[in-house]
């Protein structure tokens, strides 16, 4: 009886993790890279991937302001998302692609190296934000995985005051 | 469930309504006010009581039992009024705090708080009250009554009080009494259909500009602004395909070349060529005639577009009537003001509008608490009791001039240049620097100015907002008899005129209407006069500045013997601003900086090139009043020093790279290093810009289209030409293969992308030249 009990309790504990992740606790992201440096974004932020033309500086504006492109007659923000987080950016990298994020309607471009197609990515493969990075950084940040990708809080950056300029 | 969901949808109408509604009453009501006219009046309060009554109506639909039973009181009164009851000021003032009330439940509404009927609760019972006193004084003797009572036809059928139950009665069940509740039972979405069609009818001419309540379709201004966003997009296509015609044409044109030279070589290839050639010809007219059509069209839709977003000048001036009103004698106050308009019907942009109403209010503020003089004073100086201040808008050209005046005391000069002198400046010698005094932010903020010269609370920030809608504001007063406020903005702001200059390797658009003529000189006009640089213009020293040095970009590597620059001015100040090149004067369409970029200092807005490249336009104001700030003074001479530089021989690098961002990112890198930087976006490129120009260094990319570094190195090195022409290769290519071929192509030095750091790159160059 007594084993039976702790039987029962144990297949208690064991069933609660199988159970939380049957019921789909995966997230569907949208990974790129800038450098060395590895992103992941929630694939309902990311409005359109598109391919980096033309961009204009702005004189007078925050350094991770690249500049303003056009798309599709509407004018968009691009961010250089290493500056915005102050993070070292050695050497040079082609950025290529403008991820462009949103919510309903577009709100600013983060320019990328490569960006990869939308794929799913379970919820606990997502640990907590180490205590090395500065907390700076940390508030943007969901999480970040074994492999060192860094999981934005894309929510955050888009409602960021410093992401508004003048 | 569904009685919820049709609310959620009734509600934005109703809260649109009410706004209006509210505006309405508010606007006939300060009519009503100074109306003596017994038949205008009579006329006002059934347009008022319609008006109330709509509103009831709609309230009730919408389940705001508070709201309906409020406006059944106010409906009391007006009625009452209607058979003759006199109406004292508390009266109005209680009506309109009631109006301000209805107002906040519709900002509570619009929240979505469920008690958004609480801020009613107060004014109801006095509401009640005064319906009831309105009531009772018609019920008294006869007399009191005006002549056209004993004219039945005027008052509408049962609307004599004494027909009717005592009307606080009516209050407990509203529902339930009132013959004029023409909109209870009825189905939700007939009310408001019948509500709005009462409003329509009710429209006077003297305030039409005041009415927002039209025949019209009520859209977000959200998607206006999209429709315009993407007609600017179809403007760009239309662009395209006019290139592609171009390039049609040319093609044309070489087709016929080699058809002539077929047949003067009696080549075989003669008839086939004639074939092909008529049928491009063919395809060019039909792409000519298409786009036409197209151009057409497109000009058309834009521009129908563009005045949609036009509205009536006066809107920007609701609520100036109530805010004189609060702050003069019928508020309480010891002022007597009467406000006049003129040119209200002037249409300008939405947008122009919205910044408008901001400064209007100002000045109107401005002028009620400090120029106005109180009755007594006016008495005393001789003037009529009741002061005027006017609002008057005229249209000149593209632009709108709406004056503000008033006939009170004036500027006082005496007491301005007192407040310099405190503030150690110059004391103002004309009208030109009394207006910079005024206007400027430190001068005008000072509260001691209030007090003393009645004027400049927050002028600068009026400045601002006129100046950004790239418009200008002066004063020109004369003491004691009052004062004048001009603004002239843009009527649109959706398309401008423009200059498009080079700088810094980037295009700026300047608006036309800031600049009074071009310029070129050489290095050797310019002077140097108190720590500035200057040139001569109509026998006077102006202030030469670049636009590099305001804007902060790369200095200029042009080489023009003759210097290109633009006079800038507005009003009296002028300054010569010089740029790389001018380039053409266009109109555009104005565009904002995104939504991310709200303000910038020197840039207002931008434009969409056909390429659908993006210009920024520059906001001459703020570029003049650096260009003339103190602060410029710290570089004596400095401008000179560039603009002799600039013309100095500068090792000339080729910078080669597909990739836009490494190519900025590099080119800025060896710019600020002093390098004069010609970019190539691909070895094929490369290879014909070395032969047209001279270069002393190479630097390129590998991977590339068309012809990659290593191609193009080849190239170089083999050439008898070039080869003794230095090749730095950068690239992401790390591997020791490809090393190895990047030095077998005979590549003077090759850097990874990945390592390279910006003091490398340009050590390895000093290297080399």
């Amino acid at each position: 009886m007594k084993d039976q009990a702790l039987l029962d309790e144990r297949a208690r504990r064991l069933a609660i993790p199988l159970e939380a992740e049957e019921q789909g606790t995966s997230i569907d992201v949208v990974s790129f890279s800038i450098g060395s440096a590895k992103f992941l974004i929630d694939t309902k932020n990311v409005l359109e991937i598109v391919k980096l033309k033309e961009y204009t500086p702005v004189p007078g504006t925050p350094d991770f302001i690249v500049g303003i492109t056009n798309l599709r007659g509407t004018i968009v923000a691009l961010i250089e998302l290493r500056k915005f987080f102050a993070l070292p950016s050695r050497g040079l990298t082609d950025l290529t692609r403008i991820i462009v994020v949103g919510r309903d309607k577009f709100e600013f471009g983060i320019l990328a190296e490569k960006a990869e197609q939308t794929h799913s990515f379970r919820q606990s493969l997502v640990l907590d934000v180490p205590d090395n990075i500065s907390s700076g950084t940390a508030k943007y940040l969901k999480g970040v995985t074994a492999d060192a990708l860094l999981y934005l809080n894309i929510e955050a950056i888009i409602d960021d005051e410093r992401m508004y300029i003048g | 469930m569904e009685m919820d969901d049709m609310m959620a949808e009734l509600l934005p109408i109703y809260i649109g309504e009410l706004h209006e509604h509210v505006k309405l009453v508010t606007q006939e009501l300060l009519s009503l006010e100074s109306e003596t006219s017994e038949e205008r009046r009579q006329e006002l309060l059934e347009s008022i009581f319609r008006t109330v009554h709509s509103l009831k109506g709609a309230s009730r639909s919408v389940g705001l039992a508070t709201a309906a039973s409020v406006c059944h009181e106010m409906e009391n009164i007006f009625a009452a009024m209607q058979e003759g009851a006199p109406m004292e000021t508390a009266g109005y003032q209680l009506i309109f705090k009631t109006l301000d009330l209805i107002e906040s439940m519709g900002q509570l509404l619009q929240t979505g708080d469920k008690n958004a009927e609480r801020p009613l609760a107060p004014v109801l019972f006095l509401l009640k009250e005064a319906a009831i006193k309105a009531t009772d004084t018609n019920q008294s003797p006869p007399n009191q009554s005006p002549p056209n009572q004993s004219l039945p036809n005027q008052s509408p059928p049962n609307q004599s009080p004494t027909n009717q139950s005592p009307p606080h009665q009516h209050i407990t069940d509203p529902a339930a009494c009132s013959g004029r509740d023409l909109a209870e039972g009825a189905p939700l979405s007939a009310a408001l259909a019948k509500a709005t069609a009462d409003t329509t009818k009710t429209g006077t001419e003297s305030s039409s500009w005041a009415k927002t309540v039209e025949n019209s379709v009520r859209l977000p201004v959200a998607k206006l602004d999209g429709l315009l966003a993407e007609s600017s997009d179809l403007i760009t296509v239309t662009n395209r395909n006019l290139a592609c015609l171009a390039s049609v044409n040319q093609l044309h044109l070489k087709l016929t070349q080699w058809q002539r030279m077929a047949r003067q070589e009696r080549t075989g290839d003669y008839e086939r060529l004639q074939l092909i050639n008529k049928d491009l010809e063919q395809i060019k007219h039909k792409l000519q005639n298409e786009n036409r059509h197209l151009s057409g069209a497109v000009s058309t839709v834009t521009s129908s577009i563009r005045s949609l977003r036009m509205v009536p000048i006066g809107r920007a001036c609701q609520g100036i009537d109530r805010m004189v009103r609060d702050l003069t004698a019928d508020g309480g106050g010891a002022k007597q003001v009467q406000l006049k308009f003129s040119g209200m019907e002037i249409e300008v942009d939405r947008n122009v509008l919205e910044q408008l109403k901001d400064p209007l209010l100002h000045l109107v503020r401005n002028a009620c608490d400090h120029g106005v003089e109180t009755t007594e004073e006016r008495l005393q100086a001789g003037k009529t009791a009741k002061a005027t201040i006017t609002i008057e808008a005229t249209v000149q050209g593209s632009q709108a001039m709406i004056k503000v005046s008033d006939d009170g005391r004036g500027v006082d000069l005496a007491k301005i240049k007192a407040r310099a002198e405190k503030l150690n400046l110059p004391p103002p010698e004309n009208d030109t620097e009394i207006n910079n005094l005024l206007f400027s932010r430190g001068f005008s903020t000072a509260p001691i100015i209030t007090e003393i010269s009645g004027r400049g609370v927050g002028l600068d920030v009026v400045k601002d907002k006129i100046e950004h809608l790239h418009g200008s504001v002066e004063l020109e007063s004369a003491s004691g008899a009052g004062s004048v406020f001009t603004m002239t903005v843009p009527l649109t702001l959706t398309s401008m005129r423009v200059l498009f200059v080079r700088c810094g390797g980037q295009l700026f658009a300047l608006p036309t209407s800031s600049i009074q003529k071009l310029v070129r000189f050489s290095v050797n006009d310019l002077h140097s006069m108190d720590g500035r640089t200057v040139i001569s213009l109509d026998q006077a020293p102006v202030t030469v500045v670049t636009l590099n040095q305001i804007l902060d970009l790369q200095a200029s590597n042009t080489t023009h013997t003759k210097i290109p620059a633009v006079v800038l001015s507005l009003f009296d100040s002028r300054a010569v601003v010089v740029v790389d090149e001018l380039v053409a004067e266009q109109e555009v369409l104005v565009k904002n900086l995104g939504d991310r970029i709200r303000k910038v200092k020197h840039i207002a807005a931008s434009t969409i090139m056909p390429s659908g490249q993006i210009a920024l336009i520059v906001n001459s104001a703020e570029v003049l009043r650096s260009a003339l700030s103190p602060g410029q003074e710290t570089m004596p001479s400095g401008t000179e020093q560039e603009l002799r530089r600039g013309r100095e021989k500068k090792r000339r690098l080729l910078l080669v790279d597909d990739s836009i961002t490494t190519r900025s990112l590099e080119k800025h890198l060896l710019e600020s290093a002093g390098f004069d930087v010609t970019t190539c976006v691909d070895g094929a490129q490369a290879w014909q810009t070395i032969q047209e120009k001279q270069f002393d260094l190479i630097v390129s990319d590998v991977e590339m289209p068309k012809m990659d570094g290593f191609a193009l190195t080849t190239k170089i090195k083999t050439s008898v030409q070039y080869m003794k022409l230095p090749v730095v290769l950068v690239t992401a290519l790390a591997s020791e293969k490809h090393k190895a071929m990047g030095i077998a192509s005979g590549a003077d030095a090759y850097l990874v992308k990945s390592e390279v750091e910006r003091s490398d790159l340009l050590e390895v160059i000093n290297q080399l030249i």
